[in-house]
């Protein structure tokens, strides 16, 4: 396979001599190859597939993804997304070629000063990706949560935890209807997928760009993955809030929310056998001891 | 010579022989729980008991060094030693036959039992020998020796591990098709490991592999009260042996963590490869993480560390004359 990914690359973008290193992405089914001209010391460009023939609609998807994210983006903020070239296809297996992201990986544990240029990268992404907005009342939050009916099949009383979940929002969501902007989320954005290099911030990992939804979710996404303070975490939710004019009376009922969403989103992803503890970090226990055996 | 036999309801080319990634007792329970209540709940039990195991079993990666190797739908992949599965599987998924060869029947039933849940067709499971390959000559373009090589010399059949070795190298040659490969996941004898002491040699023991053999083997007689059989050899080592048996187009690869979960795949002559990854994988923030990014930036460091490493994925070929 690497033989005729050579040949192709080589005979495409007029590379001599070039090798491949293989790395895997972290959600384990996909896959880079970096490729390397001669003695070069940083590979010239970026290769991704799928684990498995069954994922080049993923690949696809994710190389669509970045190519729309950037068309919503200035000059200055497109060069914060790696370059999407084109589609190869070898022996029935799907290939996206990109621009190489060259920089350091961040850690759990970002210092303040570049949580500041990922917070402002964050913010400026998504003030360019406002798609509209819409009125959130309890019953937005019923029924997006019974939303994911389908999906908690696997679990016992399924109906008793979804009727906790209405009752959870009836005691929480006190807010009348109040107007939020629906944002086009990146959907991953979360310290492994985000390099710099003398300054400048690189996003990767686009494949679950597009959807549209609550304002913060990257934001808390982001965060929860962090190692610092939460007095830290809550001066950029509260910066973050009054950037998109929300209500600040609405910060900790917003977090419990988008935790919970979370929570949701990461179970719905997992095959039925995974152990429901997986939940543990995101919900409340009186959650818990309904869908625990 | 195969020893054949039927022992309950198998047939068996060699020995019954068990080893594994989880005590013989433990697979016993495993496969008790499959057959009570059905394989699903051997996989949640497995990833709950223990998710390196689960991972072992299930993940696609354990078979990312495919990508090393020519493979299309009319490929025939002979996997020696294949365990539970986990490169049999993913490599049935892109060629057209995997011959799965397990010498322990424990496993070779659980082979079976996911053969069949899983729904493979173009997949045969057996039992055989590896120094005695029940096969016609010329019959496989692809030979998987994933964590076999060096346990080939734990054998009464060939005075010497380094024999045996040689044999089944021969014994591959004879199965291949001209011109195909044959694929080596194993360890360096000289790890950086081993050196500092923070791994142990397939002997149980540490640092045995670092020994000139006869004093490996006297040693290891005196701490466990068996001879040391289990050779590997270092790149040059390997270079040597495969060359010896006239196999060509010999390619290394450093593989991370190790070869049985290949996460990272660096051909071994992209020394800039092997430095880029490591700085682009390594986060910044600790100041032991800062020095060794630094550190690995001078070429003699790498090339010693290159030198060193944990494990290789080697790919050869048969000559095709």
């Amino acid at each position: 396979m690497i033989d005729k990914i050579r040949n192709k690359l080589e005979s495409r973008y007029g590379f001599k001599n070039i090798s491949l290193v293989k790395l895997r992405g972290g959600d384990e089914k996909k896959l880079l190859f970096f490729v390397f001209e001669g003695a070069n010391s940083i590979p010239v460009l970026c290769l991704k597939t799928g684990s498995s023939l069954n994922d080049n609609d993923l690949i696809k998807k994710e190389f669509d993804n970045l190519k729309s994210a950037r068309g919503l983006l200035d000059e200055k903020m497109k060069e914060t997304l790696p370059e999407p070239k084109e589609l190869l296809e070898i022996d029935s297996r799907i290939f996206a070629v990109e621009e190489v992201f060259v920089g350091d990986q961040f850690s759990k544990d970002i210092k303040k000063g570049k949580l500041e240029d990922i917070f402002e990268w964050l913010c400026k992404f998504h003030k360019s990706n406002i798609v509209g907005s819409e009125n959130i009342s309890k019953s937005f939050w019923v029924d997006f949560l019974t939303g994911y009916k389908d999906k908690i099949k696997c679990l016992n009383n399924e109906d008793k935890f979804l009727l906790a979940i209405k009752n959870f929002v009836d005691k929480n969501w006190t807010h009348k209807d109040i107007k939020l902007d629906f944002i086009k989320q990146h959907g991953d954005f979360h310290f492994a997928n985000i390099f710099y290099k003398k300054g400048q911030l690189k996003v990767i990992d686009w494949g679950n760009y597009g959807r549209v939804f609550l304002p913060a979710y990257d934001l808390m996404f982001f965060l929860n993955r962090q190692k610092n303070g939460l007095s830290e975490k809550d001066s950029f939710l509260l910066r973050y809030f009054e950037l998109f004019s929300m209500p600040i009376s609405l910060i900790l009922v917003w977090i419990k929310f988008i935790t919970l969403v979370e929570g949701f989103e990461k179970w719905s992803n997992f095959d039925e056998f995974v152990p429901y503890g997986v939940l543990d970090e995101y919900l409340d226990e009186e959650f818990l001891c309904l869908i625990q055996k | 010579m195969s020893i054949f036999r039927i022992k309950k309801d198998y047939t068996v080319f060699g020995e019954d022989f068990y080893w594994g990634e989880v005590a013989e007792e433990k697979m016993k329970t495993y496969l008790d729980l499959i057959e009570k209540e059905g394989f699903l709940a051997f996989k949640k039990k497995a990833y709950q008991d223990d998710r390196g195991f689960y991972d072992f079993i299930f993940s696609n990666v354990r078979a990312d060094w495919r990508f090393c190797l020519p493979l299309n739908k009319d490929s025939k992949a002979l996997d020696i030693g294949s365990g539970l599965g986990a490169n049999t599987f993913v490599l049935a998924q892109e060629v057209g036959e995997v011959y799965s060869v397990e010498r322990s029947l424990l496993r070779k039933k659980f082979l079976e039992i996911r053969k069949e849940k899983e729904g493979y067709k173009n997949v045969k499971i057996m039992s055989a020998d590896a120094l005695d390959l029940p096969f016609e000559n010329e019959s496989f373009d692809l030979i998987i020796a994933n964590g076999l090589f060096e346990w080939l010399g734990v054998t009464d059949k060939f005075k010497s591990p380094y024999d045996a070795q040689k044999h089944f190298l021969k014994e591959a040659k004879r199965v291949l098709k001209p011109g195909g490969h044959l694929y080596i996941g194993i360890e360096n004898r000289i790890a950086a490991i081993y050196f500092l002491g923070s791994g142990r040699d397939h002997s149980g023991l540490k640092r045995t592999s670092l020994m000139p053999r006869f004093f490996a083997n006297f040693y290891t007689k005196l701490r466990t009260g068996n001879p040391y059989r289990t050779y590997t050899y270092s790149k040059y080592g390997y270079d040597k042996i495969l060359k010896k048996e006239n196999f060509e187009d010999i390619n290394f690869y450093l593989v991370a963590p190790g070869y049985n979960f290949p996460k990272y795949i660096i051909p071994y002559n992209n020394l800039s490869g092997l430095k880029f990854l490591m700085r682009q994988v390594w986060g910044d923030q600790s100041f032991r993480k800062k020095l060794l990014k630094k550190i690995i930036l001078f070429p003699f460091v790498a090339r010693l560390w290159r030198l060193t490493f944990f494990s290789f994925a080697i790919t050869c070929q048969k000559r095709k004359d």
